[in-house]
């Protein structure tokens, strides 16, 4: 199935559609209906055109991808499509210049097929036949304007000799060499037909006659043709092979009396459509006017294909003098009406050029690409090239303070820049010391990796050992006075003067003296602390005090209960009355901490409602009857075994006591040397701690209590314990000085 | 002794062997189980006092039982209650956050004022006391030279122990920062008052612990004596 190639989105389509079924872009360009529509007044391709045409033709519709296609496939306005077909075959036979040029380097030379001169007369289309009239009466009478010149005067010797005299200079460039990176045309190459013609460009540029007879000529060529004909021809090909005048058809060889030879170069044919003409169409061809008759509306000029974008000024010379011996008025009507728009439109040639830059003072406006076109453009085309950028550091600034300048900085050229980061390859250069270390480290490593022997476990080990034999010890010195009863110590005779201000303090309440006692220590000590606060507890019974028992901790309630019981065992008379609840008063567990231990200070009554034991209102028991505020206690008891919570006690309590109520403590041990900073300091009248300073205020009050009858198990753990301590020490020392004589011997 | 005494001091011997236990056995099953016993009786006897003696005493029963008053006058108190059992559940946790403020923050008050005026002011002005003479009793017992004596050997022990906490140091150009060096030798005497605090506590420590075991190896002799053995 043949398929097209849509010129937009360059997909294949079905030959039969018109219009591509992706892109909706047209397949068949409009001029193909209008060289449908042209048919009637035009040639037909293969019967009256030329064969050479036809050539052209087929190969125009083969080549698909030709910039001058893909501008007819566009829908043209019809009025672009009158000057566009003379203009489309001229383009047809540059190209095929250009083909032949790009192949000719690898073909042989073939004798040029020069395609039969067409018949004249009906054959012509009768744009051409009005072309060729308007020439010959060009030839009669010279257009408005010019001089008219006699034949044989002076001014005409002094106008031919001017012309001959005048060398062709080749241009720099080709006038249609344009830069192909822009999309511009490729400088015309010769057609084959005129490579067979006879070098005697010297001969027409030296202004010598033509050489060959008139009879050499062919017949189309033959009448009234002037002797100019073959310089014009020589200066068209640009020097390189003069044209045969036998070799040129008739039908151009018709027009070429209108022209001289060297007014034709081969750029001014292929006169694109340059726009609208506002010339009468009598001058046009029928072809044309019925296209236009056809065309929905005038449109704007035709736009410039990338072909006719010219980023260079033409070849100034060459264009302006084929436009100075092509004048205007020498033109067909129609054609020169093209004049004016041709300036606007892109230059083709050189010739258009030059009228462009008449009308712009010189300088030629740049053609600017329609929307579509640019799209097509290629990418290369489009995006910054490396030379792109080396051009672009030397762009000339246009607004500004800088402006007129070139190379200036642009504004944000590193930041638009971006770069992958440099990688970087840290390979570690070790030293010698570095290597050392290493190996080091690795024999390290590799022992390690070797098994240890290992050392048999024994039964038991020495530091095991020596536990249990320090346990026995321990367990002995304390289980044989309890089990023998013998006396390996007397009774402390020593009384510490805390203790006896104790005494003194406690001996000094009144008769029913109120006593509020703080139980603060946990069940753990609760052995040693009911050694050391018995005594005292013992005491304040004696005395009669009323004691209001109460406690931050919330075992402290039960192991109150549990002091006064043991205390209250003791067959005494003055016992009684606290084993009844009458002087004693359990107001249990003080939630809060020092918060609540404040609070009770403030309100006593509103933070220990209720008795322990019964849970009944406590202040008004017998043994709280009459105290309303902390000032009513006449003396403050503290039991602890924590420095904190007796620390919590001395600062919360004793501030706010009455100053003639002593504060005494009962402390554990370990609590007794801080808690005797607050002796020193005068907040504390007296002290007692632990299981000796029970057992001491026990031989105060001569009545032996529980402190008295473990004092003889404290002593002699105490002294078990000092002699496990002096032999140890010992051991040690005697085994560093070995170690340190043996470490002496090996050195 | 009764038979409830009798299972009471059974038990408490058997308790007592458990954690003796560990004298010659080291950590053993009997010993964790007697510690865990321990724990868990503890602990539930917290919450049994702290509900019979705290909750039910003086906010469930007053809320049922109370005026409109003192009803109103605990609504607060129940109310950070029950946002303070919100730091039981992770989602609400930031609720409980109102209680905890309340209580650290009243507690750290109360701390601080207590420490100021019962501890911070007066130990400062004990050991200042111990200078005035004409007010110190044991000027009589031990003389004006004791009594100056002991004044000064606490004053120094108090200062060195300050100096020897005093981390401040004077930075020089280009050398190490370090302490001027008459606070180091005072410091360094500073540590000697600390070493002989410490050995005092340590040594009520080893005598608290010495205690309780003497203590415990009498309930056994006397729970032994008592059963005739």
């Amino acid at each position: 199935m043949e398929e097209i190639r849509c010129p937009m989105c360059s997909k294949l389509n079905p030959a039969e559609n018109e219009e591509c079924q992706y892109c909706n872009a047209r397949l068949k360009p409009l001029v193909a209906s209008a060289e449908g529509a042209g048919e009637q007044a035009g040639p037909q391709e293969g019967e009256d055109a030329p064969e050479w045409i036809n050539r052209l033709a087929e190969f125009e519709d083969h080549s698909g991808d030709e910039p001058a296609k893909t501008a007819a496939d566009q829908p043209a306005p019809a009025a672009d499509t009158g000057p566009a077909e003379p203009g489309s075959w001229l383009a047809r036979l540059q190209k095929d210049v250009e083909k032949y040029e790009e192949s000719k380097a690898d073909l042989p030379a073939v004798e040029p097929e020069f395609p039969a001169s067409p018949a004249a007369g009906d054959s012509l289309p009768e744009w051409l036949r009005n072309v060729r009239q308007a020439a010959n009466r060009d030839l009669v009478e010279p257009p408005l304007g010019v001089p008219v010149i006699e034949p044989g005067s002076s001014e005409e010797d002094a106008w031919l000799e001017k012309l001959r005299n005048q060398k062709f200079e080749p241009p720099e460039k080709p006038i249609l060499d344009v830069n192909p990176d822009a999309g511009l045309v490729e400088p015309p190459a010769e057609p084959d037909w005129l490579h067979a013609f006879p070098d005697r460009k010297e001969e027409s540029v030296e202004g010598e006659p033509a050489a060959s007879a008139a009879s050499g000529l062919p017949e189309w060529l033959s009448g009234g043709a002037p002797s100019t004909e073959p310089e014009a021809i020589s200066d068209w090909n640009t020097g390189s092979q003069p044209v045969q005048p036998a070799e040129i058809p008739d039908w151009l060889g018709d027009e070429t009396p209108s022209h001289p030879a060297e007014e034709q170069p081969v750029e001014e044919k292929p006169a694109l459509p340059p726009g609208i003409s506002t010339e009468p169409e009598v001058d046009k061809p029928d072809w044309l006017i019925e296209l236009e008759a056809h065309a929905p509306q005038a449109p704007a000029p035709f736009p410039a294909s990338p072909m006719l974008n010219f980023d260079q000024p033409p070849a100034g010379e060459v264009a302006a003098r084929v436009e100075n011996n092509f004048p205007a008025e020498e033109l067909p009507d129609w054609l020169a009406s093209f004049g004016p728009a041709a300036s606007q439109a892109p230059a083709v040639d050189g010739t258009s050029a030059q009228a462009g830059d008449e009308h712009t003072g010189g300088e030629a406006a740049p053609a600017d690409l329609p929307s579509w076109l640019r799209a097509m453009r290629p990418i290369e085309t489009v995006a910054p090239s490396p030379a792109a950028r080396r051009e672009s550091d030397q762009r000339e600034e246009k607004t500004g303070p800088l402006a007129g300048l070139r190379g200036t900085l642009p504004a944000e050229p590193s930041l638009a820049s971006f770069q992958r980061p440099p990688s970087y390859i840290a390979r570690l250069q070790p030293t010698e010391n570095q290597e050392r270390y290493k190996s080091i480290f690795e024999e390290l490593i590799a022992n390690e990796k070797e098994p240890q022997p290992t050392r048999a476990a024994g039964l038991i080990s020495p530091q095991r050992l020596w536990r249990l034999i320090i346990a026995v010890l321990l367990l002995a010195a304390v289980v044989v006075p309890f089990v023998t009863g013998i006396s390996f110590l007397p009774l402390p005779g020593l009384l510490p003067q805390e203790t006896l201000d104790m005494q003194t303090a406690i001996d000094a309440l009144p008769a029913n003296a109120m006593v509020l006692v703080g139980v603060e220590y946990e069940p753990s000590l609760a052995g040693e602390m009911e050694s050391a606060a018995a005594g005292v507890v013992d005491h304040l019974m004696k005395k009669g005090a009323r004691l209001a028992v109460i406690s931050t901790s919330p075992t402290g309630p039960a192991l109150a209960d549990r002091l006064f019981d043991q205390v209250t065992a003791l067959p005494e008379d003055y016992h009684a009355s606290y084993t009844g609840g009458e002087k004693l008063a359990n107001l249990g567990y003080l939630a809060g901490g020092p918060a609540g231990l404040m609070d009770f200070v403030l309100r006593p009554q509103a933070a220990a409602p209720a008795m322990l034991d019964d849970g009944t209102s406590a202040w008004q028991q017998p043994a709280l009857r009459g105290v309303n505020s902390l000032d009513d206690f006449s003396l403050f008891l503290l039991i602890t075994d924590d420095q904190q919570s007796g620390r919590t006690w001395l600062e919360q309590i004793q501030p706010r006591t009455a100053a003639n109520a002593p504060l005494l403590v009962v402390s554990s041990a370990q609590a007794a040397p801080v808690l005797s900073s607050y002796l020193d300091g005068r907040q504390v009248d007296g002290l007692t701690a632990g299981l000796a300073g029970g057992t001491i205020y026990e031989q105060l009050l001569q009545h032996p209590g529980p402190g008295t009858g473990r004092w003889q198990a404290f002593v002699l753990v105490m002294a078990v314990s000092l002699v496990v301590i002096i032999l140890g020490t010992a051991v040690d020392l005697i085994m560093e000085y070995l170690a340190a004589r043996k470490a002496n011997a090996e050195a | 002794m009764s038979t409830v005494e009798l299972i009471f001091a059974a038990l408490s011997l058997l308790l007592t062997i458990l954690i003796l236990s560990y004298l010659v056995l080291g950590d053993n099953p009997m010993f964790r189980f007697a510690a865990y016993a321990f724990i868990g009786v503890a602990a539930a006897y917290v919450v049994l006092v702290t509900f019979d003696q705290v909750l039910w005493p003086k906010l469930i029963q007053p809320l049922i039982n109370g005026t409109m008053e003192r009803r109103i006058l605990l609504a607060t108190p129940l109310l950070l209650c029950l946002l303070l059992l919100a730091k039981l559940f992770p989602g609400i946790s930031r609720v409980g956050n109102v209680p905890m403020a309340y209580l650290v923050g009243t507690a750290a008050a109360v701390t601080i004022g207590g420490a100021l005026m019962g501890t911070l002011l007066p130990q400062s002005l004990a050991t200042a006391s111990l200078f005035d003479l004409s007010s110190n009793p044991a000027v009589e017992s031990v003389g004006v030279g004791g009594v100056l004596v002991d004044a000064v050997y606490i004053l120094a022990g108090t200062l060195a122990v300050l100096l020897y906490f005093y981390f401040g140091t004077k930075s020089r150009p280009n050398q190490p920062a370090r302490q001027p060096g008459w606070i180091e030798k005072i410091g360094k005497a500073g540590q000697f008052f600390i070493a002989i605090t410490f050995g005092a506590l340590f040594a009520g420590v080893y005598t608290a612990a010495v205690t309780a075991l003497i203590e415990r190896v009498s309930f056994l002799v006397d729970f032994f004596r008592q059963l005739g053995i």
